[in-house]
């Protein structure tokens, strides 16, 4: 079942798109029609960002606009790809292309390269073992040195598929971001990366660069808030913050974003800020919808958390009285106490005059939606319409609809106020922050004591990004499917561990391990299935196909998979008479012919084993009823070792069609799939 | 990096492990996640990763604790004590719900309070060592866990908890409620079969480490096993070493007689291929299902012994079972019209009804069902009338009439006895019944509990036309 652990050509479309699949595409065929009429410039340069994937995009805005403006920036394409096409025929007959457009700047320099392509490509654009053109575009004065690349290049070993138009942009792509500088360095470290890298790195480093790399990745903190996509909510929280605690006003903010973006880290960012500070007192509590499930539970929680607090503050352990009690019906009982700390407790503080600020942060504010009055909230809410009170009521959701929920006094309580934290919306936007992560920071670059071992890496991460190597898929991969940092971050992990002396850059192809491992669902349980569960499963898919309602018992399975044998069984003889293999040798079918091949009907006995096993695996679960309760009991079931009475009603996770795909190439169990 | 043990056919997996966790307390991702259908080597692997860097560890089998605050209880104990900190110098004060706890058995009663507890005791002790625990079986507690899962992502970040990694071994989806969150995970495919093979090779038993029996014997018999039953076990390789197990004592009891090396190994395999190779020692290995109580078609002599008129209760409560109210009048009426139906031949259709689990009814439909087919087919009052009538040729046409209407209206429900029969029928399981607490409840309803093929050879037994009393749909 190798097949499952593929998932390299995922994004292939994406990454694959060549000049030539375009113009084969119905779809833009349709609309070079229509271009005769209305010469659709915004199709055309989406055909150019493909091409030039996107790296034209995140070069200057100026020559972008250029490049989109040139008329016959197409065809030139075209051009190139029909060239590069014709050399491949040809062998290895040398082809000369130069072009210059004066009416964009642009200047097309030709250079001749001896490409030598090591190994099979991962995305053939051009496959060819000869000579090929590689084009090099770059611009205006200041950019002479691409003049040297003649010489280097000369020797350049390309390490994979750079023979392809898009990776001769991706060159142009860097070329024309990095500045004049930093090109030569950059070309040199590609050379050196690409030849045995010269640098020599002390094992210190190596573990340094690990360390260091290694727990930017493993932390859910961003490296620097300010530059993130995180800027905005985090600078809004802050000032909200600072106003309760500097100024001693009420607030209420929620704070909506979806998951694993880092809400939390914008908000133990701006606390830690304040906690810095230092300048009034705060008491933070933190109340989570997933540790404290009840309103009791949190109401317990925010009296734990004061009482640890005032400890700690006030150092006199004489204190046994406070907030909590035996019993935590009292919800009053702690509104008392926050608004006696007015009164009271104030003089345990520095500043007297002024009463502490709570600042309360309820992660998952929705949990607490689920009870009618909805206590909790209402409370707090109501606190901070008390002028008395400075509070911070801080809720986090990812639910965009939280507001909906609140019942309406609470609703009429809530002061409106919402943040937002948004994914990156750009792969660009996704790609500078994800970069962060995997990248040195300039301030710690002393600490090496090779200086420019970091900065080779920083390069090099780059480099990877920018060629189609592992990185690359990796990103377009987290970007395109869920734009979530943390998946991104676990994949980098591996590769990052795995640096040593003697290879101490990332392996670009390491990338891929992590994403190749995560087999789940459906395929996974299929994947590990005995011969005998997947009989089973198969005969439970083929009931349920055919009969009207979805559920299946034991009994029903084992009929039809005793029917579904029996079927296959006298099919069998006339099959491999005629052959079922095309290549098969006459004499093959001659002697086959007299063999029947059957598959024993295993007895019922022995199939109620796998039967409880895929009960237990999960691809069989308890039939889904209208009763909320039955529901739940069933819930209490699932996974566990329990006895399935032959008659028992129960689900199967997988349709007949999912499970002839999931098996294609077995020919025995596809031919079962059909009905 | 070099590897020091690694585990066969699981390379990927121990250095996916071993990126993210490392015995240095700045670089700990705070969770992971090993999943893995079946017994794919999960435990094993982590088990000896962790034997490898030689971090702190706690390993908790999940599915042994009844409740999850037993569980959360063992967990912190079991950390305090694997943590290396001596315990006889610090005495940990727990409060709990404001008053100071004198004993440990009131702590954890929810996570918060875990995570309360724990993170006393780490800022107390000071205690700053990486330390792992690993949740085995996690799913399988015996308490639902996906709400404690959720808490327990929330470790590091409710607490200044920063050294404690938790492994979760899992061998299941995930639960949507932890979905949202992305946690590393170490997935762990099937093995195939030649590394099942290889692997099964390398667990000598002990015959073979003592050098009674070759290697290569030890060998080829694994890989038979596997041969044998590759498709009933998959890559189960506890299911299978369980089989090999079971029959190995004999196989090499077997070998040592016959003698060293292949001819030897030849002339076992062929004096126990029968007894060895066959489905018993599949359905002997694993858990014998109550569903075997009355095992397959014809050995179900056990019911053989049954009381007549258990019989017929039985066969009452299946048809009250198995067919609809709705069609009592027509199957059980004494509309003489009704009764005679003709037999249809479609097998497979009434078949799937048999397949159905039975449906519940009343115990007053059981007792009609009864007296209608005892009256109908049981051998004292159907066939022999005419001959029981005959026996009294002098007595009146009143008389007659009078015994006539004795047997038309004849009962065994008025008879104590039925009750019993009813009351043994369910304690042996063949009836059940909802339970209720009101032992006199009339909402008690109850069901048929054994299958068509054990009342269809009931119903020969007592020759009873059951086909009579069934509408196919």
């Amino acid at each position: 079942m190798s097949k499952f652990q593929d998932f390299e050509d995922e994004f292939s479309a994406i990454k694959q798109c060549s000049v030539k699949d375009l113009d084969s595409d119905p779809f833009i065929k349709q609309l070079n029609g229509q271009k005769g009429l209305t010469r659709d410039r915004s199709i055309q340069r989406d055909k150019e960002r493909l091409n030039y994937t996107f790296n034209i995009r995140q070069s200057d805005p100026g020559l972008k606009h250029k490049l989109d403006s040139l008329p016959n920036s197409e065809p030139e394409t075209h051009k190139r790809q029909r060239r590069t096409s014709h050399a491949n025929s040809e062998g290895s007959e040398n082809v000369h292309l130069s072009e210059t457009n004066d009416t964009t700047d642009v200047k097309l320099e030709e250079i001749e390269t001896t490409v030598t392509l090591e190994e099979h490509t991962d995305f053939p654009i051009v496959s060819s073992q000869d000579r090929i053109d590689l084009n090099r575009n770059t611009q205006g004065p200041g950019h002479s040195v691409v003049k040297n690349v003649t010489e280097l290049s000369s020797n350049l070993r390309v390490p994979k598929n750079l023979d392809t138009p898009e990776n001769v942009t991706d060159e142009i792509g860097i070329a024309l971001v990095d500045k004049p500088q930093e090109k030569i360095l950059l070309v040199d470290t590609s050379e050196n990366l690409l030849e045995e890298p010269s640098l020599a790195v002390s094992a210190n480093d190596v573990t340094l660069m690990k360390n260091t790399i290694l727990l930017q990745l493993a932390s859910p903190s961003i490296p620097n808030i300010d530059d993130s996509l995180l800027l905005t909510p985090s600078k809004e929280l802050r000032s909200v913050l600072s106003r309760t605690v500097e100024d001693g006003e009420s607030h209420m903010v929620l704070l909506i974003g979806p998951h694993g973006l880092g809400k939390t880290v914008v908000i133990n960012d701006a606390l830690g800020s304040l906690k810095a500070a230092e300048n009034e007192k705060f008491i933070t509590i933190k109340l989570s919808g997933s540790l404290q499930l009840t309103e009791q539970h949190a109401v317990r929680e925010i009296a734990r958390q004061l009482d640890a607090e005032l400890k700690n503050s006030t150092e006199n352990s004489e204190a046994t009285t406070f907030e909590q009690r035996a019993i935590s019906d009292t919800f009053a009982n702690i509104l008392r106490t926050l608004e006696a700390s007015v009164d009271s407790k104030k003089l345990s503080y520095g500043k007297a005059d002024l009463p502490i600020r709570v600042i309360f942060v309820i992660d998952e504010v929705e949990k607490y939606t689920d009870t009618p009055k909805q206590m909790l909230l209402y409370n707090l809410f109501e606190l901070t319409q008390n002028p008395k009170v400075p509070i911070c009521v801080v809720g986090v959701t990812a639910k965009i609809n939280i507001r909906d929920l609140f019942e309406k006094r609470v609703r009429s309580r809530f002061s409106q106020r919402i943040i937002t934290t948004h994914l990156a919306s750009t792969l660009e936007d996704y790609w500078s922050n994800a970069s962060k992560v995997l990248k040195v920071d300039s301030s710690m670059f002393e600490k090496f004591e090779a200086p420019q071992y970091p900065r080779l890496w920083n390069d090099r991460i780059e480099q990877l990004y920018h060629r189609s190597t592992g990185l690359k898929s990796l990103v377009f991969k987290s970007y395109f499917a869920t734009k979530s940092m943390s998946q991104f971050k676990q994949a980098s992990m591996l590769p990052v561990s795995e640096i040593t002396e003697a290879n101490y850059t990332v392996n670009a192809d390491d990338f891929g391990i992590y994403s190749r491992n995560a087999i789940d669902g459906v395929e996974a349980k299929i994947a590990s299935c005995s011969l005998l569960e997947l009989m089973m499963v198969i005969a439970a898919a083929r009931y349920t196909h055919r009969s009207e309602n979805n559920q299946v018992n034991f009994n029903l399975a084992y009929n039809e998979y005793v029917q579904m044998l029996k079927a296959f069984n006298t099919e069998a003889t006339t099959l491999s008479v005629s052959g079922s293999n095309p290549n098969a040798s006459h004499i093959d079918s001659l002697v086959l012919a007299g063999i029947k091949v059957t598959r024993a009907v295993t007895s019922a006995r022995i199939m109620r084993d796998p039967w409880g096993r895929l009960f237990t695996m999960g691809l069989l679960f308890d039939a889904l009823t209208t009763s909320n309760e039955v529901n739940a009991h069933n819930n209490l079931n699932m996974y566990k070792e329990i006895v399935l009475e032959d008659a028992r009603m129960l689900q199967l996770d997988v349709s007949l069609e999912e499970i002839r795909n999931l098996l294609s190439g077995d020919s025995f169990m596809e031919r079962l799939t059909k009905i | 990096m070099v590897k020091p043990n690694p585990v066969r056919f699981r390379e990927t997996e121990y250095s996916l492990l071993s990126s993210f966790i490392a015995n240095d307390s700045h670089i700990l991702v705070p969770h992971v996640i090993v999943q893995g259908y079946k017994s794919v080597g999960k435990t094993f692997v982590v088990k000896s990763f962790l034997d490898d860097i030689g971090i702190n560890k706690t390993i908790v089998n999940c599915d042994e604790f009844l409740t999850q605050k037993l569980l959360l209880q063992k967990c912190l104990h079991r950390i305090k004590q694997d943590s290396g900190i001596d315990l006889d110098k610090y005495q940990q004060r727990f409060m709990y719900k404001g008053l100071e706890a004198s004993r440990e058995s009131v702590l954890c009663e929810t996570f918060s309070q875990f995570l309360m507890t724990l993170e006393q005791f780490i800022d107390e002790t000071n205690y700053r060592e990486p330390h792992v625990l690993v949740l085995d079986r996690f799913d399988q507690c015996l308490d639902q866990t996906n709400e404690l899962f959720r808490a327990f992502l929330k470790l590091r970040e409710y607490s200044s908890i920063t050294n404690i990694i938790v492994i979760y071994i899992t061998s299941h989806e995930d639960p949507k409620e932890i979905a949202p969150f992305v946690i590393p995970h170490v997935h762990f495919p099937p093995y195939t079969q030649e590394s099942l093979v290889e692997i099964l090779a390398d667990s000598r038993p002990k015959e073979v480490t003592e050098g009674l029996i070759d290697v290569s014997a030890w060998q080829s018999f694994s890989k038979l096993v596997v041969d044998s039953l590759f498709h009933y076990t998959g890559t189960d390789l506890s299911l299978i070493k369980d089989i090999c197990s079971k029959s190995w004592p004999k196989f090499s009891a077997q070998c040592i007689e016959s003698g060293q090396g292949n001819t030897g190994f030849l002339k076992a395999l062929r004096s126990l291929r029968d007894e060895i190779f066959q489905d018993d020692i599949i359905t002997n290995s694993s858990v014998v299902t109550f569903g075997g109580l009355v095992d397959e078609k014809g050995s179900n002599s056990s019911l053989g012994d049954l009381p007549y008129h258990s019989k017929f209760i039985l066969i009452a409560s299946y048809l009250a079972s198995y067919t609809d109210v709705k069609l009592d009048i027509q199957l059980f009426s004494r509309v003489k019209t009704a009764k005679k139906r003709p037999r249809k031949k479609t097998n497979s259709s009434r078949a799937d009804a048999h397949f159905m689990s039975a449906a519940y009814f009343d115990l007053e439909r059981l007792k009609a069902i009864l007296s209608v087919i005892y009256r109908n087919e049981s051998l004292s009052l159907s066939r022999n009338n005419e001959e029981f009538l005959n026996l009294y040729h002098d007595l009146s046409e009143k008389d007659l009439a009078k015994k006539e209407a004795e047997f038309t209206y004849f009962t065994p429900n008025k008879s104590v006895d039925v009750n019993t029969q009813i009351a043994t029928l369910l304690s042996l399981g063949m009836i059940d019944r909802t339970y209720s607490l009101d032992a006199l409840s009339s909402r008690i309803r109850w069901k048929c509990n054994v299958s068509w093929d054990i009342i269809s050879s009931l119903a020969e037994d007592i020759r009873f036309p059951l086909h009579n009393y069934m509408i196919d749909n």
